[in-house]
């Protein structure tokens, strides 16, 4: 391999195969180029079978530069020599690589490894990101979070939507004689979805264990304190208490409290790094052992968020203002924080993520004015109501629906519509989901409210013409009371509730003109129905 | 030149008859090729240099069809010749 063969060794060579002696093959080898040479000095063209063709071929003059002093150069033309070697040579040369075939290729083939720069950067990122996650993870507690929150999210991204609907229904009904106190922290805590439901989770762990849980709860307190100690500025350790309740609430809460908890603190992460890391957790041994190490401290990481929970105790007991003051200082600290752990786990901040606090914050403030009008001011929303019931049955038919739904509905719907707008801008369609939540939820403490409401203020409210809920069938026709020519955008509800005070009596309107109404749903502009007389049977 | 009139030539030139110098001339072009397939290079002095090159794949794209074929890697015999036979036909 790679030897020079000169004239001599080929000589050699000939002479051994041919059994000639040396000087017989050293004249006819040198003969042989020599004539070539020469034929090709004539002809310019020499063929010999079973090697190849010799040609001359003529070059023209062309123009060059030259690389190192710039100037222009002619290269005058000339002649060169060319060797086409014949097929069954090129075969026998190609030997080792015959084997290889030409391959059309598809469209949309990718090429791993005609350009491997790219996977090489995918993979340089990666290990540079669980290189440095090594390194944090030496003084643990912030990394951490982050990793712990991305390794469940790996795993199951889809399911936490029904289980935050189903966890806040249970959080719900078992407060409902309490109402007051607890509901509205809940009902403020909701919108701030990124860390609100983990000071929900907070709430119903505080709700739930009281004061039993004070003693046990200040010993690991010390503990983790100590701990965090090792990570160097007092700011640095400040956000990693307030963040890790995140981490450390997966260990604590069962399994779908720990996806959905995991889910909003990946949240932020997730956005922009998810997939590489995800990847880079499955494929490099070297996150495995820190997934391992994650492990371990995510226990410790529990120990410290039993340690929050009696911090946020005593908000419970002070009266509501104050609550609800602290729950939003509270969770503005938590925003801070949060913003602190995102500047320094991801040094590029997604433009998204901004957008997605910033809907947040407002859609919070809105949510806390509206509760706060609602408690001291209930009038104010009972005078708004009846309004948004008008515009609500103006174009609906839904007649059988018990009307102070129709209500509810109509507020939940009108509150969160302004946020909704700021937060479409920035947020996925997950966020859009847990607005449809917050709705829901919205909703149900506001029916019970106002049920509650209306059992003490049906009589007294009276100039509000609160809707009566009638029975149809409890009333007689008799005879004629007025003629009423329909007018344009006009509804048989709303006729009977402009004449009876209560939607449900329009069925005995449509009764009392079988031959005007052929068809309930539509009463054109124009028509003259009779209003009947009604006699209730009770 | 082909094949025919360069073994006549090459014939009389040695005293050969023509059968005798196709054979030698096939014998010295197969002592070439085998010297060429084990990798090595076969230098003739005064004409030129016989090597073995590989070329490496490539993509080719048939301009008719926008057809795009991968090209395996092959190898080539390369002929240089010498500084003597270039300045002789320049």
């Amino acid at each position: 391999m790679g030897e020079r063969i000169n004239i001599q060794n080929l000589i050699d060579l000939f002479a051994e195969k041919k059994g000639l002696s040396k000087k017989d093959a050293e004249t006819f080898l040198k003969e042989m180029f020599a004539l070539i040479e020469q034929v090709l000095e004539t002809d310019k063209y020499v063929k010999i079978k079973g090697f190849g063709t010799f040609k001359l071929i003529d070059v023209d003059s062309r123009e060059s530069v030259n690389v190192n002093t710039g100037e222009r150069i002619e290269i005058k033309g000339h002649t060169k020599i060319s060797f086409t070697p014949e097929t069954s040579i090129r075969d026998q040369i190609n030997k080792p690589f015959s084997h290889f075939e030409t391959v059309i290729l598809n469209e949309g083939a990718v090429f791993d490894d005609m350009n491997p720069g790219e996977e090489d950067d995918i993979d340089g990122d990666s290990e540079s990101e669980a290189s440095s996650g090594m390194e944090e993870a030496l003084s643990f507690n912030d990394e951490v979070t982050e990793n712990a929150a991305d390794q469940p999210t790996t795993e199951s991204v889809e399911i936490p939507n029904e289980n935050t609907e189903i966890k806040d229904e249970e959080i719900i009904t078992p407060k409902t004689d309490e109402v007051a106190a607890v509901d509205e922290l809940q009902i403020i805590s909701k919108p701030e979805d990124v860390i609100a439901q983990d000071t929900e989770v907070n709430e119903e762990n505080t709700a739930l264990s009281k004061a039993d849980e004070v003693t046990e709860v200040d010993e690991p307190q010390s503990i983790p304190e100590s701990k965090k100690v090792i990570a160097q500025d007092t700011e640095v350790k400040e956000e990693v208490v307030a963040v890790t309740p995140k981490a450390g609430e997966v260990v604590i809460a069962n399994k779908t409290d720990a996806v959905e908890d995991v889910q909003i603190a990946a949240k932020p992460i997730e956005i922009e790094s998810q997939n590489p890391e995800a990847k880079a957790e499955e494929t490099t041994p070297s996150k495995v052992q820190e997934n391992e190490a994650v492990k371990e401290n995510m226990l410790i990481n529990s120990e410290e968020s039993l340690a929050v929970i009696p911090k946020e105790k005593p908000e419970d007991e002070p009266e509501k203002e104050d609550i609800i003051k602290q729950k939003n200082a509270l969770i503005e600290e938590l925003i801070a924080a949060a913003k602190a752990q995102k500047d320094i786990n991801s040094v590029s901040v997604n433009k998204s993520t901004i957008y997605y606090f910033v809907g947040m914050v407002t859609f919070l403030a809105i949510f806390a004015i509206a509760i706060f009008t609602y408690i001291y001011n209930p009038d104010f929303i009972m005078n708004m109501l009846p309004a948004s019931t008008e515009v609500s049955s103006a174009d609906s038919v839904m007649v059988d629906s018990v009307p102070a739904k129709m209500d509810a509905i109509a507020m939940a719907d009108t509150i969160p519509s302004v946020p909704q707008q700021e937060i479409e801008k920035a947020v996925t369609t997950d966020e859009t989901n847990k607005i449809k939540i917050e709705a829901d939820k919205a909703e149900k403490p506001i029916i019970k409210e106002q049920t509650a409401e209306k059992t003490k203020s049906d009589e007294s409210d009276s100039k509000d013409k609160k809707p009566e809920k009638l029975n149809p069938n409890n009333y007689t026709i008799t005879g004629t009371k007025s003629v009423y020519t329909v007018q344009k955008g006009e509804s048989l509800v709303r006729i009977s509730q402009h004449y009876y005070n209560s939607k449900d009596l329009w069925t005995l309107i449509v009764k009392h003109n079988p031959t005007v109404i052929t068809n309930p749903d539509y009463v054109p502009a124009g028509t003259v129905i009779k209003i009947p007389n009604l006699r209730s049977k009770l | 030149m082909n094949n025919k009139e360069f073994i006549t030539e090459l014939s009389n030139r040695l005293g050969y008859s023509a059968k005798e110098t196709t054979d030698l001339v096939s014998s010295a072009i197969s002592v070439v090729t085998e010297q060429l397939q084990e990798g090595n290079t076969v230098v003739v002095q005064g004409f030129g240099t016989f090597d073995v090159k590989k070329k490496i794949e490539r993509i080719s794209v048939n301009p008719a069809t926008k057809q795009r074929m991968l090209v395996p890697p092959k190898l080539v015999i390369n002929f240089k010749p010498s500084n003597v036979i270039k300045d002789k036909f320049k």
